[in-house]
Parts: structure tokens; sequence; C-alpha cells
């Protein structure tokens, strides 16, 4: 019989038994803890971004684990690994095992001196575990729980902590809301499996990894609680402002002490909480006076009640490019007509909210009423210029076609789908990405479509009341006479560089299949959005359509997700001020100059006191010098008043958030711009330079670079100029009453703080 | 020194003293990453010498360091008697009502050393565990001293005590009988096989 048993090892164990003292003892810990698991996430790769196709790249993304990490048992709580709490280095797969004699929440701490798949990290960043997560793991308190350290794993915790769901809740909650399963969400992104999941996992670990990095930096940098909920006056403009700042006092003027405390500020940048997807419809030429009340209009003016409204939302200029470039980038670039520019307008690799979406990992579409159906080499590309012929015939204003006809009798016309309302095209660096022509969709707002469930939609305003000339029916009347062209001439693609097979509904198509982006841009053709009709129900049935398709779509009865409609004008009517980015008052300047800029976006100097726009250096770090040229403002674009700005939400149709509120502070394009940086992750409030062109310009921004932005010097309202994120934070002082513009319908307060000073925003109460 | 399958043919030969015979064993437990348990025990033979029942005197030491009492601040933590509890599949837990068996087999291990009834208590001082689990899927050596965590004691210097394998290797296991002795209830038993035996021998001679 062979032995089972081998020869003993030499072995301490007499040592051991003798060092063993029989001594009275006591029990030392309450609940021990042995953990095992990977940190992991993903490693992003940001795309190049340059004016041309050929110098551009997109972004990648992969799954990753953190070698060099160090990882502890957070005793303490305060999101750091301290003297003596138990701590380990992960190894070069990432892997860790670690004991505690106490169970605490763990946490990753990821210096830069960690590697991420073996490249260099170069901002710090934590990753961390509630004890739940441990505890569900827990088979046994004596056996290895295997708890894994990412991003998601993070986003679970801080659930747990700000919204009081249970560590299931939590999980199931996160995996509902990026759609994957509850067993493989908190998986690291390396270990999953399943094709479907991993892009999902990988982009949330790509957009949480970048809010938590700003959680660290907050920390670092001791970021006070005023200026990362978005109080303009902290640390303090009270100098700059004197009557109208409210100052920074109290908590607001107190540290972010630790890590957890600073993740949920970076989830709710300048108090915007984070969606999933945003839809904005854009609408055209109107003032609040004209929309609002108007019978012709029931269910926009519905849709403003029953949303959030702002009362003092401003355009940047006339006529609707300058506009339009300002929703794109927050800066008309001196723009001061339509189309009246070589095409692209913006060169030079400037900041803009498409590429700064590309940046963080996150999508957009830009959705565009009677698209003509143009696949390179038809006629679509006739007359184009040769840069246009070479990128597909994307980029003009559709041809007049006689042989469509719309079910008005009108034959398709130049004066349709305009490219002065494409808020991305005009972006240079933006257009030569590679997914740009994939993320130009098309959408049919046509009356009597059904919604993405197949439901008929029950219009507010009556089918059968009719408007002057226009056939109220006819709202999206090309898209059937578009479609039967396409057939005929056998148009079953898109342009170059876009796979999807040609439709002129792209965007329902999208709804139903959750592939709609995280910001999506909606642009009607001008029969639709008010330019050619005016106050036509058939805008109304337009809007209609397309709302009620985004509210009977999955992504928007999912509680889990957070959804947002903004309905909104590229300008008002009739007035020539403007706000929040600008000095009315101010005439234009236009030289070159060298500039010298800081790491956080401030000006250093300047050759002379002119305007230096800083958007040239967008997301630039340490200093800066070049030289530019400024563009004239003084051709216009001092404003076309106030506009109209409603918000709808799903938390607000769920009952989450109530609905019906308002916000009387100053707000402009330019505000929105911001407020999308926030809402989305893409700036970091700490540095103003993150933020694209005259988003940056706040009070305090303003205030700390006042001799080098004579723009805006002899302002008699700095707080009226000046950008803010739409928190609604800023409460006017007693007694201090609005600027009230033409075509404005006065506010229900006029003076002081408003009633209710709720961000119109909020997700949760 | 004795293996104890030497221990189980002799006990064969003596008849009915097979199954209880008595002893001291050695264990080890190499971890992949090359630290070690190592200790020892006291039990009675079962199952023909492939294991070990009746498990008591126990010792352990992962990486030379004793499973042993503490005292820091003028408190002694830890309990200097270690306790033998089985893992029970069907609870997921460990459980102080079925009998330790200590396998030469470590593929059929599923036992904890430890300083508390780990049926009932959860935060052990020290512990050493070996788990296979084919229900739940639960294959892992585990052995941890709490008492020289770094959080614990830090002016001892030293790193978290903690060794994992997952699953456990039962290649890395070595069960050894370095001395065998008679258990008073095998002592009859074994007073007459020695009779048989030696009536036997003297028959054949």
């Amino acid at each position: 019989m062979q032995s089972h048993f081998k020869t003993p090892r030499p072995s301490s164990v007499a040592a051991a038994v003798a060092s063993t003292l029989a001594l009275c003892s006591t029990s030392a810990f309450a609940s021990v803890s042995i953990v095992k698991g990977v940190v992991g996430g993903a490693l992003f790769t940001p795309p190049v971004f340059a004016d041309t196709a050929a110098a551009s790249s997109p972004a990648s993304t992969v799954a990753s684990v953190y070698a060099g990490a160090t990882v502890c048992f957070d005793l303490n709580g305060n999101g750091a690994c301290d003297p003596g709490e138990p701590s380990t280095t992960t190894s070069s797969t990432g892997a860790f095992q670690l004991s505690s004699p106490t169970l605490a929440p763990l946490v990753a701490q990821i210096s830069t001196s960690a590697t991420n798949n073996g490249q260099a990290i170069t901002s710090r960043n934590v990753f961390r575990a509630n004890v739940a997560q441990i505890q569900a793991a827990t088979r046994s308190p004596l056996l290895a729980a295997t708890v894994n350290l990412t991003p998601l794993s993070t986003e679970v915790a801080l659930a747990i902590e700000n919204q009081g769901l249970t560590y299931t809740q939590a999980v199931d909650d996160l995996a509902q809301r990026i759609d994957v399963s509850s067993a493989d969400v908190l998986l690291p992104p390396t270990q999953v499996t399943d094709t479907t999941e991993l892009p999902a996992i990988l982009k949330e670990s790509v957009i949480a990894q970048g809010r938590l990095q700003l959680a660290a930096k907050f920390v670092d940098r001791g970021d006070t609680i005023g200026e990362l909920r978005g109080n303009f006056d902290c640390p303090s403009v009270a100098s700059f402002d004197p009557t109208n700042a409210d100052g920074c006092t109290g908590t607001d003027q107190t540290p972010v002490a630790t890590i957890p405390q600073a993740e949920e500020w970076a989830y709710n940048l300048e108090g915007m909480p984070q969606y999933d997807y945003v839809f904005v419809i854009i609408e055209e030429n109107e003032s609040q006076s004209t929309v609002m009340n108007t019978t012709t209009l029931p269910f926009m003016n519905n849709f403003l009640k029953t949303g959030n409204l702002l009362y003092n939302y401003f355009s940047t200029g006339d006529p609707s490019e300058p506009n339009y470039l300002a929703l794109g980038g927050a800066d008309d670039w001196g723009q001061a007509s339509d189309e009246g520019l070589p095409y692209p307008a913006v060169t030079g690799v400037r900041g803009n909210l498409w590429n700064s979406l590309d940046a963080a990992g996150l999508s957009w579409h830009v959705y565009e009423g009677s698209l003509w159906p143009s696949p390179a080499g038809t006629q679509a590309n006739v007359g184009a210029s040769s840069w246009n012929a070479a990128n597909g015939g994307l980029w003009f204003d559709n041809p007049s076609e006689s042989s469509i006809v719309g079910v008005d009798g009108a034959t398709y016309g130049s004066s349709l789908r305009a490219m002065k309302h494409n808020p991305a095209v005009w972006y240079a660096d933006a257009a030569a990405q590679p997914d740009f022509v994939l993320n130009s969709r098309s959408v049919s707002g046509a009356y009597g479509t059904a919604d993405v469930n197949g439901n008929a939609i029950a219009y507010s305003y009556p089918s059968n009341a009719g408007s002057g000339t226009t056939a109220i029916t006819s709202a999206g009347d090309w898209d059937s006479a578009l479609q039967a062209y396409a057939t005929k001439n056998g148009i079953t693609s898109w342009w170059t560089g876009n796979t999807q097979p040609w439709t002129q509904d792209q965007f329902t198509q999208d709804l139903q299949a959750g592939n709609v982006a995280n910001y999506n841009f909606i642009v009607p053709d001008q029969d639709d959005d008010m330019h050619n009709d005016g106050l036509s129900p058939r805008s109304d049935y337009w809007a209609e359509n397309i709302i009620k398709k985004i509210e009977s779509s999955s992504i928007w009865n999912d509680p889990t997700k957070r959804v947002a409609i903004v309905l909104t004008f590229d300008e008002g009517e009739s007035a020539t001020t403007s706000c929040c980015g600008w000095n009315a008052q101010r005439s234009g300047d236009s030289a070159a100059q060298l500039v010298t800029f800081s790491a956080n976006g401030a000006v250093v100097s300047s050759v002379s006191a002119l305007p230096p726009f800083t958007e040239a250096y967008q997301g630039k770090s340490g200093t800066t010098t070049t030289t530019f040229t400024s563009p004239a403002y003084s051709t216009g674009n001092h404003g076309h008043g106030v506009t109209i700005f409603g918000l709808y939400s799903n938390q607000m149709a769920l009952g989450n958030v109530p609905g019906g509120l308002y916000d009387t502070d100053y707000y402009s394009h330019f505000s929105f711009v911001r407020t999308l940086q926030d809402i989305f992750g893409l700036a970091d409030p700490g540095l103003p330079g993150t933020y694209v062109n005259r988003s940056k310009y706040t009070e305090n921004f303003i205030n700390q670079n006042a001799t080098v932005l004579p723009e805006f010097a002899g302002s008699s309202n700095p707080h009226f100029d000046a950008v803010r994120a739409m928190n609604h934070v800023y409460q006017f002082p007693a007694g201090v009453t609005r600027v009230v513009s033409l075509g404005a319908v006065t506010p229900p307060t006029t003076t002081g703080p408003d009633p209710n000073q709720t961000n119109l925003w909020q997700t949760q109460q | 020194m004795k293996f104890l399958v030497n221990a189980a043919v002799v006990a064969a030969a003596l008849g009915a003293s097979a199954a209880a015979s008595a002893g001291t064993f050695d264990f080890s437990y190499s971890f992949a990453d090359g630290q070690e348990v190592t200790g020892s025990f006291s039990g009675i033979t079962t199952n023909g010498g492939q294991s070990v029942t009746d498990i008591s005197d126990i010792q352990v030491a992962l990486n030379g360091i004793a499973f042993a009492p503490v005292t820091t601040g003028g408190v002694t933590y830890g309990n200097a008697t270690l306790q033998a509890n089985t893992w029970n599949p069907g609870q997921v837990a460990f459980d102080d009502t079925t009998p330790v068996t200590v396998y030469a087999d470590g593929a059929l291990n599923n036992f904890v050393f430890s300083d508390v009834d780990a049926a009932t208590n959860t935060s052990p001082d020290y512990e050493f565990a070996y788990i296979n689990d084919s229900t739940n899927d639960i294959y892992e050596a585990v052995a941890a001293n709490f008492l020289q965590s770094d959080s614990f004691s830090t002016a001892e210097g030293n790193a978290t005590q903690l060794a994992l394998d997952s699953p456990g290797v039962a290649g890395s296991w070595s069960l050894t009988e370095v001395a065998p002795v008679p258990v008073p209830g095998a002592l009859p038993l074994l007073v007459s096989g020695l009779g048989l035996f030696g009536f036997t021998r003297r028959r054949a001679a």
C-alpha cells in the first residue's frame, strides 16, 4: 500500500507550540473579513481631434486591470488608505488578497505610480466597495469573499450611501440602468464574457472613472463645498459684484473632506445631476410672448407648464447660425449671418460639445428632419464643394428636387434642411471625426405616425381645426415623399461612413432599439420648426410626435434611467439684449495678439488689452502661449432677447420630482452648454479652462481675469453678463429687480429670490 | 516517526484495533504564493488510515508565526486553545455537531482550526480553513492571523498574515503521523489483539 502521507516538512511547529501561552484572553474583533479580488476598469484612449479626417482618430476602450494600486480596508471611512489600515498592493494582474480584523469598506487607491494595463496613470483615482458588497460576497467570514474594486462598485457604494438603497437594490438599479445583468455588473471588465454586456460595462466604467478622478482632485485641491455645488460667489466675488453677490459663507467655505463626499459632488457637478439621456428639440424664431398661451400650440404650452420653465433664457444673436454655433460650442465665433462663411466655420481644434462628449466616452447624435437621401455618388454631391464630395455630401443644404412633391403640393426645395441649423457640422474637428457621419441621423415627425410601440399618437391640437394657409396635417409632410424618392431611386444606404440602412426616421428606430445617444439634438426641417410657417400647429404636431415617441420608449419608462427633454428656440424676437457670456454694451474688437494662459485657463498675460478668446486653449494644461485673431464682435451677435427653455424629465413623469417649477435667473445658450458639461461630467469646476469657450466665463472667472477681459469692462450688471450652470443656486437679493427683455413674458417673480430655489434639473429629492 | 499507513497495517494485523489507532500528526499546507501553514494535532486514525478524527491539541503556525495570544496595551487577545469545526455544505457554514475529520487526501478536507467555535463565532483571532465543497462550489485554503495584521499591532511591524488558495491545492497538503499512541478505549482491544498475535506467532513457530 502506498502511503497517503508525505514526509513532514521542517516546520516551526515546535517553536510555535512553545510560544503558545495559556493566557486569559479576550475576543479582539467584532467581525473579521477576508477578501480577494481584482482592481479593474477600462483603459480609454481618447480620440485624436484634427481638422482633417486623415489626422483624426476615434476613441477606443478595452477592459483593463490596475497594477500597483493600494487596496485597504478603510477603517475610518474616509476613502483613503491611511497608516494602520490593513493594506496590500495589487499584482501585475490587478489581483489582491487582504484580511482585516474588522469589517470595513474597501478602497483601491490608484496613484500615479500604479498602471492601467501597463499604461501610466496621469491623474489618481479611487475605487471603493461598500461593506454591504463584502457581506453579500461572504459565504463565511472565515473564508475569502470575492470583492472586485471597479468604477461600478464605487457607483454602487455611492447609491447605497446617498440614495439610501440596499446593496441589492443598488446593484439591480445600476445593472438595469446600463442594460446588463446584475450578476455581471460588478465583475471586473476583464472577466466579462458576455459580448453584449461588455461594451455597456466598459462605457459606464469610462464615465465613472472620469467622475471619480474629479473627486480625487476635489479632495487634493481642497475645493470648497460652495465651489462644487455651483455657488458662483465662491470662493468670493463680492468685491466684483457687491450688488448681487450673496456671498460664500458657512458650509460653502468648507473644503470637501473625504473621497466619498467628493464623489457625491463629482456626480453633481455644480449641483447638476447626471443624466443618461438628454433630448433637445430646437424650434425657430419665436419669443415667449408669442408662444406662451398661443392656442395653435397646445402641446408645447402644456409641455412648458407641466415641466419646468426658465423665464430668462437668452439667445446668442441673430440670425440662426450664431445660436446653433453657441449651442454646439458656447461661442458664435463672430458669425453674424447664416452660412455666410466658408465651411467649416470653426477650425483649429476648438473646444466644442461634440468633441467633449467623444473625449469622455459618451455619445451624441444630431437628428435632422427631411434629410436628403444622399448616398455618395448620387445627385446629392452635385454642386457640392470638393471637400463635401470627398466626405459624402452631408455638408450642404438639401438641393431642390421637383420630382419630390409634398402632401400640400409643394416641391422639395432648398429651404427645408438647413446646414445653419446643425450645431455640430460647423466644427471642423468634430466633423472630421470618423464617427461624425454615423452620428448625423434622420428624424421624422410626420403627422399620424405611431409611437415607438405602434400606438397612435393622440394630438393635442384638433386635427380638424385648420390653420391659415398651411395644412395642419402636413407636419413632416416631406418624409413620405422622400421615402418614395429613395425607393424609386434604389437608395438603401446613407452617406459614406454611415452603414445604417436608409430610412427617413432613424430616430424612431434608435428609440426602439435603445440606441439613442447620451446627447440627442433634434432639428425639425424649416417647415416644422416655425421658421417657414410661424406659429402653425404643424410645429406643435411635430414636437408632440417626437416627444410622445420619447415618452413611449423603454428608456423613458425605466425609472433607473435619467432622461430629460428640452424644448427650446434658437432665438427670440425683436430684442437685442443677451446675457451670460456677453457684455451686450460692449463693441467688438479684432486683432492678433499673444496671450499666455495658466493651467487652469486663467489669462496670465496678453500683449494688449483686447478680448483674449480663450477657446483656443480649451483643455490645455500648463502655460500656453500662442497668437490668435479675435473675431469681430462689433458686427452683431449682441443677443436677440429672451427665448424659451422648457424642461421635462422622466423623473417628473414618474413622480419622483415635481414639475411646474420655474427659475428666473439669467441663462443663455452658453449656460446650457456649461450645464450639459456638468450633466455629462465633461469638465472640472475647479479648472475654468476645461469648460469650452465662453461657457467658462463665470462671474468668478471674469473677476479673476477682469484686467484682460475688456469686453466685460464697464458691465453694469456682472451677474447678468456672466455664465453659470442652470442650477438655481443664485438667489437674487431682496429688492433687486430682474432684467426684462423685450419679447419676454413677465415671470411670476421679478424682485428678490424665487419662492422656490429648487434646481429644475433635479432627479431626486 | 511512523506514517499512519504503517499503523494501519499493524492495526489490520491486530484485527479489531485497526479502527482506533491514536497518534499525533503533523500537517502542512504550502500556498501557491510560497506561504506555508504548519501544525500538529492529536487524533485517531479512521477509514483504514485515510483520515483522522477526534482532533485535539491543535497547534498551527502561519509562516512560522504561531497562532497564539498577543498582549498589547495590557490586554491579551486570542485564545491559546485552538478548536476544530467542520464545514457543513448544507448549511453553508461551519457547525459544531459534525465530528471533524481530517483527511490525508487534501481534496476531501472540510475543516477549520481556529481559536473560536466557528459555528457560533465568526471572529477568530487566527484560523486555518481548508474547504472542498462541491455542493456550493467552494474550494479554498485560507490561513489568517488577525493578531498579526498591521491594523492590530503596527508595533510588531508585521504585514497582515494571510494566505489564500482558491481553490485549495490538494497536492500542497501533507499529513503525517509522528507519534502513534494507544488510546484508553483501544487498550483492551490492543491487548487482545496482541494476545492473538502472540498466539498465532507461537502456533506458527
